[in-house]
């Protein structure tokens, strides 16, 4: 059985940010969902960061999972979403989280790393979402 | 070799990316090219018949989706390509579909509870206004009374009607009209040997929404009610007509009897009666045109655009 351990590889950037990473080729369910954000609030202790995903080899994700990263019905663990996608898969599921599983918190979808961090650390995401 | 055969020999290696190695005779890179430009174009038949079964898998899935069936998935390859991202897209369009169906059907099963509940209600506090009817004497009173219980019946029929209907959207208002019509020549007509009801309503369905259906609902019960109670005085002898005509953008109630009419100088505008009082209101509220013809009795005729 995959745990969320070996489907998120999850760190704090020491520039003030969270970073998950999707492991090639994860087919993300609801409980690698739950362990995640688990980690996320291990790792933030009482800070919440904004949080920069990426999915670019992802391969699925469960309608499960996605209702529980769009956070509706509970104390978003982040302040800000950047998912980086490359691969038409990752494209399409991106835009799965800025339409109808739109999460609480403002999210964007990038190609491009650099653009990504400087959206989550020079605080656009609170200006423009 | 011909100038032909050699230049068609050059692009093969050319095309293939084959390099001719040192010594060796341009006809053996030839060979080695052809079998590389054979094996590439093989392959790529293959891809294609592959293409085109991963995307009739996908079009399987799309037209289970359409029947609403859910059990179906697109598999993916090992490519990520974008065949894979339609297979993808597809499952969890189908996802939200499923998810959405799910909570249609169970607002639907909520609303037709909603207007059954609603319906009960009002024919509890309709019976209620009956019963206690029953135990006043002054016959103005009851008859108050009684003109009440018939209003909140005529509602309440409204919701029965929503519940039992198709979409809960509306009521097909000629069903209704005949139903409502049929109830009150048995609660209210005073004689139906002397006066007679004729119900004509066009069998083509009319639906009517909800905010709509209310107000014609009252409208009708009162302009039958008011037939029953002052067209036919005495003994006299008579029929009262209810009508229903669909148009194409108009659609007509009339209410008309050959009763003794209403009096000379009767104005809608400064009438005591309050049920025709009721008749105008709400048919303002409905942006309907009310035309009285007071002639060989009394005609209603209500036209109004409601879909």
């Amino acid at each position: 059985m995959t745990t969320a351990d070996s489907i998120f590889e999850t760190s704090l950037d020491p520039r003030g940010f969270i970073i998950s990473r999707v492991a090639p080729l994860a087919e993300i369910n609801l409980d690698h969902a739950k362990e995640n954000t688990a980690k996320v609030r291990e790792i933030s202790g009482d800070v919440v960061y904004p949080i920069l995903v990426d999915i670019r080899k992802i391969r699925s994700i469960s309608k499960e999972a996605r209702d529980h990263f769009a956070m509706r019905g509970r104390k978003p663990g982040v302040v800000a979403i950047a998912m980086l996608v490359s691969s038409p898969l990752s494209r399409i599921i991106g835009n799965f989280f800025l339409g109808l599983n739109q999460p609480v918190v403002p999210t964007r979808m990038f190609t491009d790393r650099d653009q990504a961090e400087r959206w989550i650390l020079n605080g656009k995401h609170e200006e423009h979402d | 070799m011909t100038k032909l055969a050699l230049d068609v020999t050059s692009a093969l290696i050319r095309i293939s990316g084959v390099k001719q190695l040192d010594g060796e005779d341009i006809e053996d890179t030839a060979v080695r090219a052809l079998a590389v430009v054979e094996e590439r174009f093989q392959r790529s038949e293959f891809e294609k018949k592959d293409n085109a079964r991963r995307v009739n898998e996908i079009l399987d899935v799309v037209m289970s989706l359409a029947s609403l069936d859910y059990t179906k998935r697109a598999g993916f390859s090992e490519s990520s390509d974008h065949i894979d991202a339609l297979a993808g897209g597809v499952n969890m369009l189908g996802e939200e579909l499923k998810q959405s169906t799910i909570s249609l059907k169970e607002k639907e099963v909520l609303l037709r509870e909603i207007h059954h509940r609603v319906k009960n209600n009002l024919q509890i506090i309709s019976s209620l206004l009956n019963l206690q009817s029953g135990q006043i004497e002054d016959e103005r009173t009851r008859q108050q009374y009684a003109v009440s219980h018939e209003r909140i019946r005529a509602m309440a029929m409204v919701h029965e009607k929503l519940y039992e209907s198709k979409d809960l959207s509306g009521i097909d208002f000629g069903d209704y009209v005949s139903s409502l019509a049929h109830g009150l020549n048995l609660s209210c007509n005073p004689d139906p040997s002397r006066i007679r009801l004729n119900i004509d309503v066009d069998q083509a369905p009319v639906q009517l929404k909800l905010d709509a259906a209310i107000p014609c609902a009252l409208i009708l019960n009162e302009l039958v009610m008011n037939g029953f109670k002052h067209a036919f005085p005495g003994e006299r002898q008579g029929e009262i007509s209810v009508q229903f005509i669909r148009g194409t953008e108009i659609n007509q109630l009339i209410v008309s009897d050959n009763g003794i009419g209403l009096p000379m100088q009767f104005d809608l505008e400064n009438t005591n009666s309050l049920g025709l009082q009721l008749v105008t209101v709400l048919s303002e509220q409905i942006d309907a045109q009310l035309e009285i013809v007071n002639e060989g009795g009394t005609k209603f005729v209500l036209r109004c655009r409601c879909h």
